[in-house]
């Protein structure tokens, strides 16, 4: 990693392991135009309202919620793609946030995004090859003549064949068109990758094959990943601990298995009740919402999920909770589930 | 966008077919190429061909003079002469040697004033998209400016202002349509920083200039070619209206609209000299119009 | 309609007005010393030390500036050195004979424009369709001051029917128009037309269709309002095109109006003259496309109700 930019190093702490990236109290608010009238006070959407977690190497965390929530807002915040209002990233030991732009081109190499539409994320006048190549073109990595092998090996290990290598991105089907996307995050051999509903635009028999090959790729190339979808079954599939979003906050955050067997915030138990059970003849319990989802531009008062929540107490609506432990490795922003309604 | 559409050969008939087959690839031909289109596309490449050949061609000098012949009328009609076949001027200047001159000077002035206008105008479009805020508003005014009023008034007033020199005029004709150029690049590079490649691209690391240039650009060429194609006949007609008020090109360098202009004096007496330039002009425009709406339409049909 | 809307429209208007006053004060300073092309080269000493004075020359660029702005509103924007006169009242005179002009042109190029592109749009396809279609390309594309020069040629010279120049007589409006308006006919029944089959093509026009309606009613109560919508916007663009078309045809048939004294005095660098010129022009598309904003904002309700929303 370059050493060009003034980043803070801060001391290892007792263990020696540090988190490959850590986020603390990370907000995105944007100001509404034509809110307020002419002279008044501008409206605001907290897309990202403080949120805090760790990932830590080579483990995958993910990150759920519905539409809205803030989920995509807040990987993209990891990134600097858009810039926080407040909080801060720290990545290998070393803060990010409020870094110059070239300090990031170079950083760059180190974290990658994989885009929700791959023909979307895809010059569509750029042979694949040729993009595939670009990052190493654009960080100066290797000899010109070693690029496009480096290029091919990779390809071939995403399951394509030298067939699609001179193909446009609208000759690719759906499914190849990602492992392109897959491979272009992957050429620079980054240490973060984070995937942005990597699977939502594909066909669902192709989402198996895409996850199946995020899940080799991730052990053998040791990545460690973000991974944001809405979808819990593939969430469950292959992410080592889960934080469960709601308007700009995180209600949840746990290990994978606990998470799935044991929710404790109403929001996550509501969410994985919804998951569609392939057993024919055995009935969930669902457990169905009521009321609308609020607006993140005017969220309720105290806790955001109090309008809907199946269990709420009078202190929901004086108090925001806080996310905090409640038992091994499960976070919980909820005071019904701590006791303290 | 443009999609990879392969030309099919139309190919000849082989020998043995019978002979309504190759009728109905001709039919097919004229189809994709009307042949109003083809006459037209002709008539331009023969109008670029005087423009580049415009010296050897001519017979004469354009400035020329031979008083013993002025007013002399073009071969086909009485009292014309061999020696010049389209006639001659008050000054006994050769019409056809004029009008080849003529062509390539107006061809020259809108084409170096089309390639001004478009870099321009793209690059202050790739500007007003990248840095936003400020020069954002002030593009966008300039843009506003430039639109709410007929180019032909502004022309008129900076032409007041600072006189006639042809640099000055060569640059006046840049500005004309630059900020269409301006707006669709505005627009597309707005729309792709926003989302989809460029933003893919940045997150590669990239730089804006790598972004603008080797992705953005490419992609919106085809929007950017189309413009041209319209605004082209628009800088030509430009250039001959003010050629013909005469504050456009000035005498001893001749433009279609200059010949025009002075050969409106002679109409009783010697029409060929007004006429002349003016059904070349009339031609060609009308000739790019109907390409440019041919081009128009094959490039992208959704825009018709 | 909200005053909201009304209210950013007549800012936006007013802002185009000032950046327009602006570019002209601009390039006034850029060009030389504007005493001396305003008042013109033969002139006194203390003349042009007066014209200084009141202008504010010598003070630094933002007085003068404002000077020229107070002066603007005071309505005094100098004097035509050609003619001696205050340059105002100069182009006020000739400001009639330009209207008439337009006006004229304007309802001939709407009653034969517009008819035409609907007949086409109706028709479409047929040999009247195509045929329009045809002449309408080649009148936008003939230039404007050839076609002049032709019809001069044609019924002045050779027939002897019409005078070549000048404004006395009705007859005398005859070319000039025809002239201006084949262009323009030109474009409207293109533009007409096309905005007549988008909206004959749209699902509504099926219903209506398919309820049993007679075409005519169909075309008049639900093709032709909507179709009206689009065509206005480009009325706009008309007022700018007559204006630049009016300047050119005023020179070939030696019209008295304000675009022959435009090119005059443009020609004699007469500054004043031209100052007022382009203000007066400004101010008439401004307005125009304000009025035509509101008109388009009043027609049609989605654009009502969208700001009403906002």
């Amino acid at each position: 990693m370059s050493a060009a930019s003034t980043g803070e190093r801060e001391a290892d702490g007792p263990e020696n392991r540090r988190p490959l990236l850590e986020v603390e109290d990370l907000q995105r608010h944007f100001k509404l135009r034509g809110t307020g009238g002419f002279f008044g006070k501008k409206a605001v959407l907290k897309a990202v309202d403080g949120i805090t977690f760790t990932v830590g190497k080579g483990e995958t965390l993910g990150i759920v919620g519905e539409s809205g929530c803030g989920k995509t807002t807040a990987a993209r915040l990891v990134l600097n793609m858009v810039t926080p209002t407040s909080g801060r990233v720290v990545f290998q030991g070393r803060e990010i946030t409020g870094l110059s732009p070239s300090d990031w081109r170079t950083l760059r190499r180190e974290m990658q995004y994989v885009f929700q539409d791959p023909l979307g994320a895809l010059d569509p006048r750029m042979r694949i090859i040729d993009q595939v190549t670009e990052p190493l073109l654009i960080h100066q990595i290797g000899a010109p003549s070693e690029r496009q092998d480096k290029t091919a090996e990779l390809l071939h290990s995403v399951g394509l064949q030298d067939h699609t290598f001179g193909r446009y991105p609208h000759e690719l089907s759906g499914g190849q068109r990602q492992r392109v996307v897959l491979a272009r995050a992957l050429i620079l051999e980054p240490q973060l990758l984070i995937c942005d509903e990597p699977v939502s635009a594909l066909d669902v028999s192709i989402q198996a094959q895409v996850i199946n090959l995020l899940g080799e790729l991730r052990h053998r190339l040791n990545l460690t990943m973000l991974f944001i979808s809405h979808d819990l079954s593939i969430v469950r599939h292959i992410c080592d601990r889960v934080a469960v979003m709601y308007l700009g906050k995180i209600v949840e955050l746990a290990d994978g298995n606990a998470l799935f067997d044991s929710p404790a915030h109403p929001y996550t138990r509501a969410l994985l009740s919804a998951i569609p059970v392939p057993e024919p003849g055995l009935k969930r319990e669902r457990m169905l919402l009521e009321g609308d989802p609020p607006s993140p531009i005017d969220p309720p008062s105290g806790c955001r999920f109090r309008t809907r929540c199946p269990v709420v107490k009078p202190v929901c609506g004086e108090r925001t909770p806080e996310l905090k432990l409640l038992k091994d490795g499960q976070l919980v922003a909820c005071h019904v589930s701590h006791g303290e309604a | 966008m443009a999609e990879n559409t392969r030309i099919e050969p139309t190919g000849a008939a082989p020998a043995d077919r019978p002979k309504d087959d190759s009728r109905k690839h001709l039919s097919r031909f004229f189809e994709r190429f009307p042949p109003l289109v083809i006459m037209a596309g002709l008539w331009l490449l023969a109008m670029i061909v005087i423009a580049i050949l415009a010296t050897q061609l001519a017979p004469y000098d354009y400035a020329a003079m031979d008083l013993y012949s002025r007013l002399q009328p073009p071969i086909w009609l009485e009292g014309g002469k061999w020696n010049h076949l389209f006639g001659t001027d008050d000054l006994g200047r050769d019409v056809l040697s004029r009008l080849i001159f003529s062509i390539r000077m107006s061809l020259l002035v809108a084409f170096l004033g089309t390639i001004i206008g478009a870099v321009l105008g793209t690059s202050v479009g790739f500007m007003a998209a990248h840095f936003r805020g400020v020069v954002d508003d002030f593009v966008m005014m300039c843009i506003d400016f430039q639109a709410s009023l007929p180019f032909m008034v502004i022309a008129l007033a900076v032409l007041a202002f600072f006189g006639n020199s042809l640099f000055l005029f060569i640059a006046l004709m840049g500005i004309y349509g630059w900020e269409r150029y301006a707006r669709i690049t505005r627009g597309l590079a707005l729309s792709a920083s926003t989302h989809g490649y460029a933003v893919a691209v940045s997150t590669l690391g990239a730089t804006p200039l790598r972004i603008y240039g080797r992705h953005i650009l490419p992609n919106i060429s085809s929007a950017l070619i189309v413009n041209m194609t319209l605004n082209f006949p628009g800088t030509v007609l430009m250039e001959t209206s003010l050629s013909f008020l005469g504050l456009g090109i000035q005498p001893p360098l001749t433009s279609l609209g200059n010949m025009l202009g002075f050969g409106r004096d002679y109409l009783t007496t010697a029409w060929w000299i007004a006429v002349l330039p003016g059904m070349t002009i009339f031609f060609a425009t009308l000739a790019m119009c109907l390409l440019g709406d041919w081009v128009r339409d094959r490039l992208d049909p959704t825009l018709k | 309609m909200s005053t909201a809307y009304l209210l950013q429209k007549l800012t936006r208007a007013l802002l185009t007005i000032w950046i327009i006053v602006t570019f002209v004060f601009f390039i006034l300073r850029l060009s030389g010393d504007p005493a001396m092309q305003v008042l013109g080269p033969d002139v006194e000493t203390e003349t042009l030390e007066a014209f200084r004075e009141a202008w504010g020359l010598n003070k630094p660029l933002w007085t003068q500036y404002l000077v020229y702005l107070g002066n603007i509103f005071q309505g005094d924007l100098g004097v035509s050195y050609l003619d001696g006169r205050d340059a105002f009242e100069v182009v006020a005179e000739r400001f009639p004979k330009t209207v008439s002009l337009m006006l004229v042109t304007a309802v001939v190029t709407f009653a034969i424009g517009i008819p035409a592109g609907i007949y086409s749009a109706l028709h479409r396809n047929t040999f009247i369709d195509r045929f329009t279609m045809t002449v309408s390309v080649m009148g936008f594309s003939a230039p404007n001051f050839f076609l002049g020069i032709l019809l001069i040629l044609l019924f002045s010279v050779t027939w002897r029917m019409l005078p070549t120049g000048g404004s006395e007589t009705a007859w005398h409006y005859v070319m000039p128009v025809i002239t201006m308006a084949t262009a323009e006919a030109a474009v409207f029944a293109r533009f007409t037309r096309s905005a007549m089959l988008d909206v004959l093509n749209q699902p509504y026009i099926r219903t209506a269709i398919a309820k049993g309606l007679p075409w005519s009613k169909v075309v008049r109560e639900h093709a032709l309002p909507n179709a009206a919508i689009p065509t206005v916007t480009i009325t706009g663009f008309f007022v700018g095109t007559l204006i630049a078309g009016g300047v050119i045809t005023e020179n070939v048939f030696s019209w008295p109006g304000v675009g022959r004294l435009f090119v005059d005095s443009v020609a004699n660098r007469d500054l004043a003259v031209v100052q007022v010129i382009v203000f007066l022009i400004a101010c008439s598309m401004v307005t125009t496309n304000l009025i035509i904003d509101l008109a388009y904002g009043w027609l049609d309700p989605r654009i009502r109700d969208l700001r009403a929303e906002n």
